[in-house]
């Protein structure tokens, strides 16, 4: 069989189309677990009962695979709050708290890299813990963050492709239909690898762009 | 010196880190507008107990009173922090902010000052500390000497009652030493209440008007930095002096 | 010659004839084990159903073992053209579009399409009528091709397997489903309590046919000759009668 250029350029339209709903929910996803993440990362930081349910909720959520997570709210969940979740709520649902509990590693990791004197300055001002966290530490967190921050957005672009299990058609998705229709594999496949890298190369040179600038401002 | 209750008093501090015991029965009395200049080898617990007093460490017993009202963490602690203002050793300013906002954040934000009137106290402590044209500058544009002064000033803004000094210079290059002495020394003839915990012998003896030595967790000796200096009462004191000056 | 050498000889030996025996004889299936009556997964793990029997059974004639794999639903083609497998049977509705990648045998089985609803459905009766409505079907199916030409559908949802579209209307999310007749009444029949129903055909009957690859004309041939053998000597009557009842 010869390789057909043909289909990758006509496959092209369709797949983008999935694309778009992969960056769609990506980027939602990742907004709601940077805001998840930053939350846990914190707990994870602090002391009393919300530092053991934020354990319990980074090591479950690492320690299970994104599908089963899809799975479980997806045809779990309503069973417990007795109606139907549309798929795209959970799909942001599920993405969402995965992407939280891996933001959250890396907001703490990046906290602690943060030299404790600039906590231990703040505090001898008369700030309070809380102050000293949204002043001082996490607007200098946030910069040293930004390239693992920046990965999670790549990983998750690529594990977003997981959602289709509940029908939803993202860029793997309308791969798989077309081939269910043209039953030319490797061209498709070779499409659908390329939309993802020009999405995650895309991704990698804006992150560069940010750190640059956040260099240079600080 | 006045006679007044002492400004800052400290009463049979003890404080170990794991098995180690750093504070061992430390008492200490601060009058006000008193200059205090502490001074000691290395783990003699100096440092610690400058840090007990805002307590950046948890003295494990033994009792700090500020103008003769107890420090008590559970209550007061932050009261107490914004009077007494800290500069460390490796300066500690907020590198991500402008050296104007560094100055004006606590009072801002602690004190609850309007940003017209802390940019206004603060470029006054910049001028004071010979810096006013570096207020919109970041620190990581400034040299070590240049830090630690703003550093100073940070702290002055918050109107302290007394200022702590632990090491100030010591992270400095030599050139820059004397422009810190200088801010430290203005300070002290406006008639600021200082502990200074140092090894700058020079400084003491100019400006301090009583010389702490501590050892192994004891405050071995104390008294005017001449007599000190010149004629130590105590072996440890004098095999210590005798190695520095 | 040493004993132990003369016994690893006379192992090797029978290894290299059982092998070249073997390896003549079997005939490589796969399906997709998610399409009760004609492909599942029986209670003791065994694949089983309407499917496996037929392709036994054409084994059997021909002289040959047939060994299956159970593999996802559009992995099927694929395979079969990478030549991983001999044959697919998987009631593959035999299309024009599919007939331009792999060949079919002649029909093994006739079927058509329905649409399952809860069972408190008034309103859905025909294809047509899915207009304005959410449709589920498995993906890259007759029932996803039929559904996708419906004019003015709500919206169609593809799931990977059958069991999964089915859940779907169980639990609303959808409200119908697009399969073929047969599996529908299989999945309601295994699922007493499901408030499932369908409505009956809603479009024209379609064949089944076992796929081989465009190059293998001569196992083709081989399996139309099995197949019409089947149906001659009642073996075929007699597995159709096992899983759909007397014809």
């Amino acid at each position: 069989m010869s390789f057909r250029w043909d289909l990758v350029w006509s496959s092209m339209p369709m797949l983008l189309q999935g694309a778009r709903l992969t960056v769609q929910l990506t980027a939602i996803a990742v907004f709601f677990g940077v805001i998840i993440g930053t939350i846990a990362g914190i707990a994870r930081l602090s002391k009393g009962p919300q530092k053991y349910i934020a354990a319990v909720y980074i090591d479950f959520i690492r320690g299970t695979p994104l599908l089963v997570q899809t799975f479980i709210v997806f045809y779990g969940l309503p069973g417990i709050i007795g109606q139907p979740i549309p798929a795209y709520t959970a799909a942001v649902l599920a993405l969402s708290i995965n992407s939280g509990a891996y933001v959250a590693e890396i907001v703490r990791a990046g906290i602690q890299a943060i030299d404790k004197g600039q906590t231990e300055a703040a505090l001898s001002l008369g700030m309070t813990s809380a102050q000293t966290m949204r002043y001082i530490i996490l607007p200098q967190a946030f910069r040293q963050i930004l390239p693992p921050l920046g990965n999670e957005f790549i990983a998750l672009l690529k594990d977003s492709s997981l959602v289709s299990v509940i029908a939803l058609e993202e860029l793997v998705r309308k791969g798989q239909i077309i081939i269910g229709r043209t039953f030319r594999p490797f061209e498709v496949w070779l499409a659908v690898a390329l939309i993802y890298l020009v999405m995650t190369f895309s991704v990698s040179r804006i992150v560069d762009f940010l750190e640059k600038r956040v260099k240079n401002g600080v | 010196m006045v006679s007044r209750q002492p400004m800052i008093e400290v009463r049979n501090l003890y404080k170990r880190f794991g098995n180690l015991e750093v504070l061992k029965g430390v008492s200490l009395s601060v009058g006000r507008g008193e200059v205090v200049v502490v001074i000691g080898p290395s783990g003699s617990g100096k440092s610690t107990l400058l840090r007990c007093l805002n307590y950046l460490e948890t003295p494990d017993s033994g009792q700090i009173f500020l103008d003769g009202v107890e420090v008590d963490p559970k209550r007061n602690l932050r009261q107490v922090r914004q009077e007494m203002g800290m500069v460390f050793q490796s300066f500690n300013l907020f590198p991500h902010m402008k050296v104007l906002d560094n100055i004006t954040l606590a009072p801002q934000k602690v004190r609850g000052t309007d940003k017209e009137s802390a940019e206004k106290l603060a470029l006054e402590l910049l001028a004071k500390v010979g810096l006013a044209d570096k207020a919109h500058s970041y620190p990581g544009e400034l040299s070590g000497g240049q830090r630690q002064r703003v550093a100073i000033a940070r702290a002055l803004a918050m109107q302290p009652q007394v200022m702590l000094f632990d090491e100030p210079t010591s992270a400095l290059d030599p050139e820059m030493i004397g422009e810190v002495l200088e801010v430290m020394k203005k300070l002290a003839l406006e008639g600021s209440t200082m502990i200074v915990v140092t090894h700058e012998m020079g400084f003491a003896r100019e400006v301090g008007d009583r010389v702490v030595f501590m050892d192994d967790g004891h405050i071995i000796e104390e008294g005017p930095p001449r007599e000190v200096f010149s004629n130590p009462k105590q072996a440890r004191t004098r095999e210590f002096l005798s190695k520095i000056l | 010659m040493k004993k132990t050498t003369a016994l690893l000889i006379t192992l090797l030996m029978m290894f290299a004839v059982t092998s070249t025996v073997l390896a003549q004889d079997v005939l490589k299936v796969a399906t997709e084990a998610g399409f009760m009556p004609f492909e599942f997964v029986a209670e003791d793990g065994q694949l089983t159903g309407f499917d496996m029997d037929i392709i036994k059974a054409i084994g059997d004639k021909l002289g040959m073992k047939v060994q299956i794999d159970n593999i996802s639903w559009d992995g099927l083609i694929p395979a079969l053209q990478n030549k991983v497998y001999d044959a697919l049977i998987a009631g593959i509705t035999i299309t024009p579009e599919r007939a331009e990648s792999v060949s079919f045998s002649d029909p093994y089985f006739e079927s058509v399409l329905t649409i399952v609803v809860n069972q408190n459905n008034k309103d859905i009766t025909s294809l047509d009528s899915l207009k304005g409505k959410i449709a589920a079907v498995q993906i890259s199916t007759t029932g996803d091709f039929a559904a996708e030409e419906i004019e003015g559908l709500g919206s169609l949802l593809r799931y990977n397997t059958v069991p999964e579209a089915m859940q779907n209307v169980i639990m609303g999310t959808v409200h119908a489903m697009v399969v073929d007749l047969p599996v529908a009444e299989a999945y309601l029949a295994a699922n007493p309590h499901a408030p499932l129903t369908h409505v009956g055909p809603v479009a024209d009957n379609e064949f089944y046919g076992i796929a081989v690859h465009k190059e293998n004309q001569e196992l083709l041939a081989k399996i139309n000759q099995a197949l019409a053998e089947i149906k001659a000597d009642g073996t075929y009557d007699a597995i159709y009668e096992k899983w759909f009842g007397a014809n």
